[in-house]
């Protein structure tokens, strides 16, 4: 009975299937995505921070930081860098801590690189960040 | 064959509402949830931002509302300053996109300014010189943001309806030596290592 009523909507069932084969993807690509993991906490140590585990392609990022006080300061940055670990673009610092600073965005392009987010060690909480990309691939 | 096609479009019409539905799903409950009601008692520092009510300066475009509306929903009176700057207010705090550059919103600032930068390689290789964008949003009465450099050299970037846009080429973050604001009341200088870091204490990957 199954089979006769898929075999009946085939045409259906195949061409919504396919529909969804092209739109997901495209879309999907176009969502931010999570760079290391959601909430971590960047204050463990000096220039403690989360990187892509291999070189990717993103056109932005951006930093959510758990609102806390009092706020540190300028303690956060960005940065892409090479293979070989030498720098292509670097963000000053940003203070990112109040709700109004979260999250706070990079808007640069980065090519085939790794996408860093990290933080100095100044912040008087240790507040969880989630670092993420916006990428094609 | 009349079936097969009307099949075909139900097909098309099903399959896209499901993904468009499942996508708007992922975008709702996939984003990071840290983002927190507003800290009451925070100063409402676009006060100090002529660049809101001055009607010589037109309304950002679509593009960079979406800009905003992505960081915050909500965000108002989007100004477009360059063609690559944007301010806007939200909940007393002066927002603003850089393209390229950063953007976000911030009731902090250092001396009536909000001071940001990128370095970034002339072209993409690691032997390229680096270029460093300096930008950022300054209140009324600044009129100038003067970049000390370690050969000696000084870099005055103005001030324009509260926002302030430069590119100095063959420039590093380590040479910044200085940073002074120019304002109606006189100068002030900021200190450039609560800006900018030293390239040899980045991360590694």
């Amino acid at each position: 009975m199954v089979t006769r009523f898929l075999r009946r909507r085939v045409w259906l069932l195949g061409a919504a299937v396919a529909t969804a084969a092209v739109i997901v993807p495209v879309a999907w690509a176009a969502t931010w995505v999570n760079v290391g993991s959601a909430d971590i906490h960047l204050n463990e140590q000096p220039y403690k921070d989360v990187s892509t585990d291999a070189p990717r392609d993103q056109y932005q990022m951006r930093l959510y930081v758990t609102t806390h006080s009092p706020c540190g300061g300028n303690n956060f940055w960005m940065t892409y860098l090479y293979p070989d670990g030498t720098t292509y673009a670097s963000s000053s610092f940003r203070e990112i801590c109040t709700a109004a600073e979260t999250p706070s965005v990079w808007n640069v392009n980065s090519g085939n690189k790794y996408a860093i987010c990290g933080e100095l060690n100044n912040e008087p909480t240790d507040p969880g960040s989630t670092c993420q990309r916006q990428s094609t691939t | 064959m009349k079936t097969h096609s009307r099949q075909v479009l139900l097909g098309v019409v099903a399959g896209a509402a499901a993904s468009i539905a499942a996508i708007i799903a992922a975008a709702a409950f996939g984003g990071t949830s840290q983002t927190a009601v507003s800290a009451p008692g925070q100063p409402d520092v676009t006060t100090h931002f002529s660049v809101f009510s001055d009607q010589a300066v037109p309304a950002a475009p679509a593009s960079v509302v979406a800009q905003f509306e992505e960081i915050h929903p909500g965000i108002s009176s989007a100004r477009q300053v360059r063609s690559n700057a944007s301010v806007a207010s939200y909940d007393g705090a002066v927002c603003a996109v850089f393209e390229p550059g950063s953007g976000g919103c911030t009731a902090q600032l250092d001396h009536g300014v909000w001071l940001m930068g990128d370095m970034i390689r002339a072209y993409d290789s690691e032997q390229a010189p680096f270029n460093l964008n300096l930008y950022g949003v300054a209140e009324d009465g600044i009129s100038l943001i003067s970049i000390s450099l370690a050969d000696g050299s000084i870099r005055a970037i103005p001030v324009v309806h509260n926002v302030f846009w430069a590119t100095l080429t063959n420039t590093t973050f380590n040479q910044i030596e200085g940073i002074t604001v120019t304002s109606v009341s006189g100068q002030v200088s900021l200190d450039p290592a609560n800006y900018f870091p030293v390239e040899a204490a980045l991360a590694s990957p």
